[in-house]
C-alpha cells in the first residue's frame, strides 16, 4: 500500500485519455489472448446513438416477429411490450434509484382510465391520449413521490400497497365517471389500409416500448441516472455533492410512474375495457416480481420480465388443463408457478435473467478465446461497428467494461448484493451491470467483479504491486474487440 | 497545476470579505449540548484545524456548518453573508465541499463517477435534453468525465478510475472522495478525519497535496492524527465538551499547558508517567514535536479530569 501514494503523478501525458484513432486498428492486428485479467471492453462512445441501435434492432426483430405470427400472438407480444414499459419504469425505480413500489398497477389504472375517458369525452388522438395517459400518471407519481421521499423502504411499501389497494375503490365510488363495475370501454387504433387491427396495436405497444427504453435509457446514462444511482448508494454522500435527494427521488417516482400509465393505457386497448378487475393488487406483486426476475435495473431485462408476465398465467392454464384442475385452481396455479420462477430466479441468478444471460456469455466467450472462431467473430464485429467509436476522443476510461467471467466468489458477491429484503443492493452493482449498454456506467461493476477481486482480496501491499504495467493498462487491443463481442451478445437478447 | 480550481475561478473568487466566521453557535440536541457557544473562524487560504476528544462537537459543527443540523443559536458566515436555511445539497452552489468521516462514496458507482457526482451543482443539462439523449447533456457529460479523470490524475489514482469503492485500496478510497470534494471547485474545504486510516506515507503525501490547496481555497480539517495538524495547520482550534479550548498557531497550541492538560492528556512535563488511558489505541501515531515538552497522543478517549463543565 506505500507505494501507492508515493507514486509519481499519472504517467499520461493527456489525463483525460482522448483516444488514438489507431487503436482500433492496433488491437485488430495484435489479437492477443483474451481472457486475461484486464480485459476490457470499449463501447461504442455516443451513448444516444448506442441506445438507437438497440432501437432499430428491437423495431426489426419485432417487425419480422410480428409479421410472422398468428394474430393471438401479436396479441401477446403487443402486451409484452406494453409490459416491458410498466418493468422498465418499475426497474428505474428499483434498481437505479432504490426505491420500492408494490403498487404500480395504481399508475396502470390512472393511465387507463385516463385513456378511457379521453376517449369518451375528447378527440386528441391516440398520441395525444397516450401522451395524456403518461403525464397524468407522472404527476400521480408525483404526489406519490413526495411523501415517498421521506420515507424508508418498509414504509414506502406500504405506502404503495395501500395505493394499489385504495385506489380502485375510487372507481367505485364515482360510478358515474368511471362506469362502475362494468367500466369504461376502449377503441383500439384502427390501422392504416387493410393491416390486421390486433397487429397494428401490436406494432403500437412495441413502438411505444421501444422508445420508452430507448428515453429511459438516456436518462440512466445522463447526470440524472447518476444522481439517482448515488442516492440509492448513500444519500448523505449523494447530498453533500450537491444532489438534491428528495427532489431527486421523486422525479424516479414520477418518471416511473409516467411508464406504468402508459402500460395501463395501452393495455386498455389490448383488453377494450377498462374496470378494476383488470389490475388486481397480484399485478402490482406480479410487476414488481417480474421486474426482479428480469434483473433490476436492467433495461433488457425487462423484457424477459415481461415475457414472464404474460406467459406465466397461460402456461399456467395450459398446464392445469392438462392435469384437469379447476378454474380457480388454475388462477392460483398462475401465482404460484410465478413464486417458484421468483425463488429460483433469485437462486440461480441473483441479477435476474439478465445478469445471467451475461454471466453464460462471458464464459462462453471466454471458451472461445484464440480458436479461430473467435478471431473470425471479432474481425466480423470490428467491420460492423461504427467508426464513431475511435472518432470522438472520448476518454478511454468510462466506456470501458471487462468480459472477464466473473471468477468463482462471484456468487458470494452476487448473492450479498441482492437479499430478498430488497433494500437497493437489489439493484446492486451487478443487476445493474447486467445491462451495461443502457444503464450506463454501471458497467465498471463487473469491472471489480472480474479483475479487480484479487486485488480486493489481497493484502494492500500487494495490491500496489499489482498496479497493471502500462501496456496492460492502456491495453486498447482488447478493447474493442471485447466490444464487439459485447454487441453480439446484447444483439442475441431481444 | 493547481487541484481543482483553473486560474480563472480563483481570480474571480470573491475573497474580499472574510471566509468563514462562526460566532457563537450552540446545538442543542434535546438535553444534550453538543456545541456551546463556539466561534470561530476560516479566514481566506488559511488552513485551520479542529481537534480534541471524541464527543468534543468537531463533526457536529461540520454539520451544522453543511447544513445538516440547524444551530440552535448564533450565526453561520460564509463570505460575508449568512447561512441560515441551508441545505446540505447547497453547498456545492456556495463554493463549500466536504468529505465525510471514513469514506462516504457511493458503492454502486465507479470512483470516476462518484467525482462527477460531485460536479453535479456545476452540470446543467436539463431534464428533457437528457432524456432525449441530446448533445447538450452528452457533450456537457464527456467535459466533466474528463475533468474528474484529470482530477484523479492529478490525485495519482486515474487507474483506479473504473473500479468500484470497495475494491479500492483505503487510501485510493480516501483520495476519490477528496477529488469529489475538489471537483466542484469549493473555496472552502471541510475535511473530516483525512487522515485516518492512512499509512504515513500515505498521509504525507495527502497532507502535501492538501497543502498544495492552501493558494486557492481555505481549508477546514477535523483531525486525529497531530503530526499531520501539526504540520499542516496554520492555525488550530482545541475543541472540548463541545466548547472552544482555545486557538493559536500550532506552537501556542502545543506550548499551552491549558490545552495539554485539557486534551493531550495527563502525559504532561515528563514521559515516564504511563499513560492514563488504558483504552488508548497503539495504532494510532504518537508524536514528538522538537521542542515540544508534552508527550502528544491523539484523541484519548475523554478524560475524566478534563476540563468539568456542567453538561446541559
Amino acid at each position: 500500500m506505500t507505494s501507492v501514494p508515493t507514486r509519481p503523478a499519472p504517467v499520461s501525458p493527456n489525463p483525460g485519455g482522448s483516444d488514438h484513432p489507431e487503436r482500433g486498428l492496433r488491437g485488430l492486428r495484435g489479437l492477443k489472448p483474451l481472457g486475461r485479467m484486464g480485459d476490457r471492453v470499449r463501447l461504442p462512445a455516443q451513448p444516444f446513438l448506442r441506445h438507437l441501435v438497440f432501437f432499430v434492432l428491437g423495431a426489426a426483430f419485432f417487425y419480422v416477429l410480428t409479421t410472422n405470427v398468428s394474430t393471438y400472438n401479436d396479441f401477446q407480444i403487443g402486451e409484452i411490450a406494453l409490459y416491458a414499459i410498466v418493468l422498465g419504469g418499475l426497474s428505474l425505480l428499483t434498481g437505479l434509484n432504490g426505491q420500492f413500489s408494490l403498487g404500480h398497477g395504481a399508475f396502470m389504472i390512472i393511465g387507463a382510465y385516463t385513456l378511457a375517458l379521453l376517449q369518451l369525452h375528447a378527440h386528441v388522438g391516440i398520441v395525444g391520449e397516450l401522451v395524456s395517459a403518461t403525464l397524468i400518471a407522472a404527476a400521480a407519481g408525483v404526489i406519490v413521490g413526495i411523501p415517498a421521499a421521506r420515507l424508508s423502504a418498509p414504509y414506502l411499501a406500504g405506502v404503495t400497497l395501500m395505493l394499489a389497494l385504495a385506489l380502485p375503490q375510487l372507481s367505485s365510488q364515482y360510478g358515474s365517471v368511471f362506469g362502475g363495475e362494468q367500466g369504461l370501454t376502449t377503441t383500439p387504433p384502427a390501422g392504416p389500409g387493410s393491416i390486421n387491427s390486433q397487429e397494428w396495436l401490436a406494432w403500437i405497444q412495441i413502438f411505444c416500448a421501444l422508445l420508452v427504453l430507448l428515453l429511459l435509457a438516456n436518462l440512466a446514462r445522463s447526470r440524472f441516472g447518476r444522481a439517482f444511482r448515488a442516492v440509492r448508494d448513500d444519500e448523505i454522500a449523494a447530498a453533500i455533492s450537491g444532489i438534491h435527494v428528495a427532489r431527486t427521488k421523486v422525479l424516479a417516482f414520477a418518471v416511473s410512474a409516467g411508464c406504468a400509465g402508459l402500460g395501463g393505457a395501452l393495455l386498455a386497448f389490448s383488453t377494450g375495457v377498462v374496470n378494476n378487475g383488470e389490475f388486481p393488487l397480484s399485478l402490482s406483486i406480479a410487476l414488481l416480481a417480474a421486474m426482479v426476475i428480469g434483473g433490476a435495473g436492467s433495461f433488457v431485462g425487462v423484457w424477459w420480465g415481461a415475457v414472464a408476465l404474460v406467459y406465466m398465467s397461460t402456461w399456467s392454464g395450459s398446464l392445469s388443463h392438462q392435469f384437469s384442475l379447476g378454474t380457480s385452481a388454475a388462477a392460483y396455479l398462475s401465482d404460484a408457478i410465478f413464486g417458484v420462477v421468483l425463488i429460483v430466479a433469485i437462486l440461480a441468478a441473483p441479477t435476474g435473467i439478465q445478469g445471467g444471460i451475461r454471466w453464460i456469455g462471458r464464459r462462453a466467450w471466454r471458451g472461445l478465446v484464440g480458436t479461430p472462431l473467435q478471431t473470425a467473430a471479432t474481425t466480423a464485429l470490428v467491420a460492423l461497428a461504427p467508426a464513431s467509436s475511435t472518432e470522438t476522443g472520448e476518454p478511454l476510461g468510462h466506456r470501458v467494461i471487462p468480459l472477464d467471467g466473473p471468477p468463482a466468489d462471484d456468487g458470494g458477491s452476487r448473492c450479498r448484493s441482492a437479499p430478498a429484503g430488497g433494500d437497493d443492493r437489489v439493484s446492486g452493482d451487478d443487476s445493474v451491470s447486467g445491462d451495461d449498454r443502457i444503464s450506463g456506467d454501471d458497467r465498471v461493476s463487473g469491472d471489480d467483479r472480474a479483475s479487480g477481486d484479487d486485488r480486493a482480496g489481497g493484502t494492500h501491499g500487494e495490491t500496489s504491486t499489482v498496479r497493471p504495467d502500462p501496456e496492460h493498462e492502456h491495453d486498447p487491443e482488447h478493447e474493442h474487440e471485447h466490444e464487439h463481442e459485447h454487441e453480439h451478445e446484447e444483439r442475441s437478447t431481444p | 497545476m493547481p487541484l481543482g480550481l483553473e486560474e480563472a475561478s480563483v481570480r474571480q473568487a470573491p475573497f474580499a470579505s472574510a471566509g468563514l466566521e462562526i460566532e457563537e453557535l450552540t446545538v442543542r440536541f434535546g438535553g444534550l449540548l453538543a456545541l456551546n457557544d463556539v466561534s470561530l473562524s476560516v479566514q481566506p487560504r488559511e488552513i485551520v484545524g479542529l481537534i480534541g476528544p471524541n464527543g468534543a462537537g468537531k463533526t457536529t459543527l461540520f454539520n451544522a456548518v453543511s447544513g445538516f443540523v440547524r444551530p440552535t443559536r448564533g450565526t453561520i458566515r460564509w463570505r460575508g453573508s449568512a447561512l441560515r436555511n441551508h441545505r446540505p445539497h447547497d453547498l456545492g452552489r456556495l463554493g463549500i465541499a466536504r468529505t465525510l468521516q471514513g469514506v462516504g462514496l457511493c458503492r454502486g458507482l465507479s470512483a470516476l463517477e462518484n467525482v462527477v457526482c460531485g460536479a453535479q451543482p456545476r452540470l446543467h443539462a436539463d431534464l428533457l435534453s437528457a432524456i432525449g439523449g441530446l448533445w447538450r447533456s452528452s457533450r456537457e457529460e464527456r467535459q466533466i468525465m474528463d475533468r474528474a479523470e484529470s482530477l484523479l490524475g492529478e490525485l495519482g489514482v486515474a487507474e483506479w478510475a473504473h473500479r468500484l469503492p470497495d475494491a479500492l485500496p483505503y487510501g485510493v478510497q480516501k483520495r476519490v472522495a477528496l477529488a469529489r470534494a475538489l471537483i466542484s471547485e469549493p473555496q472552502l474545504l471541510l475535511l473530516d478525519e483525512p487522515m485516518s486510516g492512512l499509512s504515513s506515507a500515505e498521509m504525507d503525501d495527502l497532507s502535501g497535496r492538501i497543502r498544495a490547496q492552501r493558494n486557492h481555497i481555505s481549508v477546514l480539517v477535523v483531525e486525529h492524527r497531530m503530526d499531520f495538524v501539526m504540520a499542516t495547520c496554520d492555525r488550530i482550534v482545541v475543541f472540548n465538551f463541545g466548547e472552544v479550548v482555545m486557538s493559536g498557531t500550532p506552537d501556542e497550541v502545543i506550548a499551552s499547558p491549558e490545552v495539554t492538560e485539557a486534551y493531550l492528556g495527563e502525559a504532561v512535563h515528563t514521559f515516564d508517567t504511563p499513560p492514563s488511558s488504558p483504552a488508548e489505541s497503539p495504532a494510532e501515531d504518537a508524536r514528538e514535536r522538537p521542542g515540544a515538552r508534552a508527550e502528544i497522543r491523539p484523541d484519548p478517549p475523554i478524560p475524566g479530569e478534563g476540563l468539568p463543565r456542567a453538561q446541559g
